[in-house]
């Protein structure tokens, strides 16, 4: 089997390269972006051919996969906003399907069926497709390809740029990163103003966890930067320990939680959706609740 | 579709007995596009495809869905119904609402940047694909500048000012702007708007889905729900003692 690939970054590029391997994959050609160095780091990592552009721009991309995708089963990429856009492009233009944000893949009947979470984190759905078929990996799923032996054939393409763009902006990055950390405190419209946010990041300091939110928080209120936001179209986690504070639980980000090995709620409505989502369910204020908590594990630490 | 109404139990996923509804960001895009229509004039046309059965049920939801979202300031509705597109692939979906876009020639087509129930943000590109119009995906702005339209994309790391050029297809977030809420009176004179219903055969398609879904399988989310009573430190110890237990702290 052939896979075409191409990723927004080089770490997601090579985290699909492993899902590929996984699924038989023999030969794999990619587009890349940047110099002839960035090609021999493909190079090392299994990849035959590689075509080099200068510059990341969507309709650039689908262009140069439209006038080269041939031979290929797979168009393969990572489903984050870039990879979902110009996959979609690509293969409509080009007369193909697409699976976004597969988890897995196994074999039956012949068939290779490629799992995606659907209706709203509540389902597993199963795919599969004839020959080509655009797959959008899920970030963070799989570990990057290693670097060993190997060199690439590279092709340098030029092609220009057709949205102007007037300026770009780098969301800054601050704090440990979500998805990594092994313990996470959500807040969520419980808390009645930013300052009181203070209550949860001293929580965090003391248990060594991240600190995120939900949707309206960094999204509408900003009173945290957009990607501390947990759910469906944020971060998805997987820490061992979650704990949702005042955190209603709409499926958007409840989508996001669910690979978290333990999940505490705090809330004061007894009837937040949240609680059905959790192992351990506090109906009490957070304002009385987080002080309590962190004082009986300063309690511990000392006795 | 409400994905919050639907039923998961031990048995499968019974997607029949959830409720349909337009996904929240679809207010956001009718919202731009009434906003738009203030500033610079036009027609609003509204264009929803049903993807989920059972028929009988569900044309009678999609027809209530349509009238609330028109209600904001629409002038017609195109609702395509066929059974070949319950549970199809965003492939033929938006081979089949570019069809119907075609016929009003609209220059500008708006929509969410997902469904609630898949978010997969596959039909505004594939629609731009098909009608060979430019796609600007995941604007979370939108703002005026000499008389020209500035998108603001919100992209993962980053985020870019793009001029809209037309004709476009462009997605938007819930960000973008906060929803009306139509009077009672927008929401009776809705009724008497123009709303067809059009097949795939009356759009000329016989092409098929390419990929297809071999099963759904509900996934497995079984917590504990334990709750914890007693005073805050009393919860706190009891709380602290489970994590231990758990491996967790």
């Amino acid at each position: 089997m052939r896979a075409l690939l191409f990723a927004s970054s080089d770490e997601l590029a090579f985290e699909v390269i492993t899902f590929l391997r996984n699924i038989g994959v023999e030969e794999i050609h990619s587009i890349a972006f940047g110099d002839k160095s960035k090609a021999a780091e493909y190079g090392k990592r299994g990849v035959k051919k590689v075509f080099l552009l200068r510059d990341m721009d969507e309709d650039a991309v689908v262009d140069v996969i439209s006038s080269i995708f041939k031979g290929y089963d797979y168009l393969a990429t990572a489903s984050d906003k870039f990879g979902r856009t110009v996959a979609a492009r690509a293969s409509q233009r080009i007369g193909f399907g697409a699976i976004m944000d597969v988890i897995s893949a196994e074999r039956r009947d012949g068939k290779v069926l490629f799992s995606r979470v659907t209706l709203g984190g509540k389902a597993i759905a199963l795919e599969y497709s004839d020959p080509p078929v655009a797959i959008g990996v899920k970030p963070r799923k799989f570990e990057q390809a290693k670097p060993s032996e190997g060199e690439a054939e590279v092709e340098e393409l030029s092609v220009s740029r057709k949205t102007k763009v007037l300026e770009r902006r780098e969301k800054k990055i601050s704090g440990a990163a979500l998805d990594k950390a092994r313990i996470v405190i959500g807040c969520g419209m419980g808390f009645k103003s930013k300052e009181d946010l203070k209550l949860a990041y001293d929580l965090a300091e003391l248990m060594g966890a991240a600190v995120g939110s939900s949707r309206p928080l960094a999204a509408d209120l900003k009173w945290m930067p957009e990607e501390r936001w947990i759910g469906m179209s944020g971060v998805s986690i997987k820490p061992d320990l979650y704990i949702a504070v005042g955190i209603s639980g709409q499926q958007q980000h409840v989508a996001g939680i669910t690979d978290s090995k333990v999940i505490v709620a705090v809330n004061t409505d007894p009837n937040a959706p949240i609680f059905k989502s959790a192992d351990y369910c506090i109906n009490q204020d957070l304002y009385e609740f987080l002080p309590a908590l962190a004082a009986a594990i300063r309690r511990r630490r000392g006795g | 579709m409400d994905t919050t109404e639907l039923l998961v139990d031990e048995r499968g996923v019974k997607v029949e007995e959830a409720i349909t509804k337009v996904s929240d960001i679809d207010n956001n895009a009718m919202e731009l596009a009434v906003q738009l229509k203030e500033k610079f004039g036009g027609k609003i046309g509204l264009f929803m495809a049903l993807t989920w059965g059972p028929m009988q049920m569900r044309i009678k939801e999609v027809q209530k869905a349509a009238k609330k979202l028109l209600a904001m300031g629409g002038d017609e509705a195109t609702l395509i119904v066929d059974e070949k597109l319950f549970s199809a692939d965003s492939f033929l979906v938006a081979k089949a609402l570019a069809a119907a876009i075609r016929k009003g020639s609209f220059d500008l087509v708006i929509a969410g940047e997902g469904s609630i129930d898949n978010f997969s943000s596959q039909i505004g590109p594939k629609v731009a694909e098909e009608l060979s119009y430019k796609f600007i995906g995941f604007v979370s702005r939108v703002s005026l500048k000499d008389n020209n339209i500035i998108l603001t994309r919100s992209m993962e790391g980053y985020e870019e000012d793009v001029m809209l050029d037309l004709p476009a297809v462009i997605s938007v977030t819930q960000e973008v702007n906060k929803p009306r809420i139509p009077s009672l009176t927008q929401v009776l004179g809705a009724s008497k708007l123009p709303m067809k219903t059009l097949s795939l055969s009356d759009l000329g398609i016989t092409e098929e889905g390419r990929v297809r879904v071999a099963e759904i399988r509900p996934r497995r989310m079984e917590r504990k729900m334990v709750k914890l009573e007693g005073s805050p430190s009393e919860v706190a110890e009891k709380l602290l003692d489970l994590l231990v237990k758990e491996g967790v702290l």
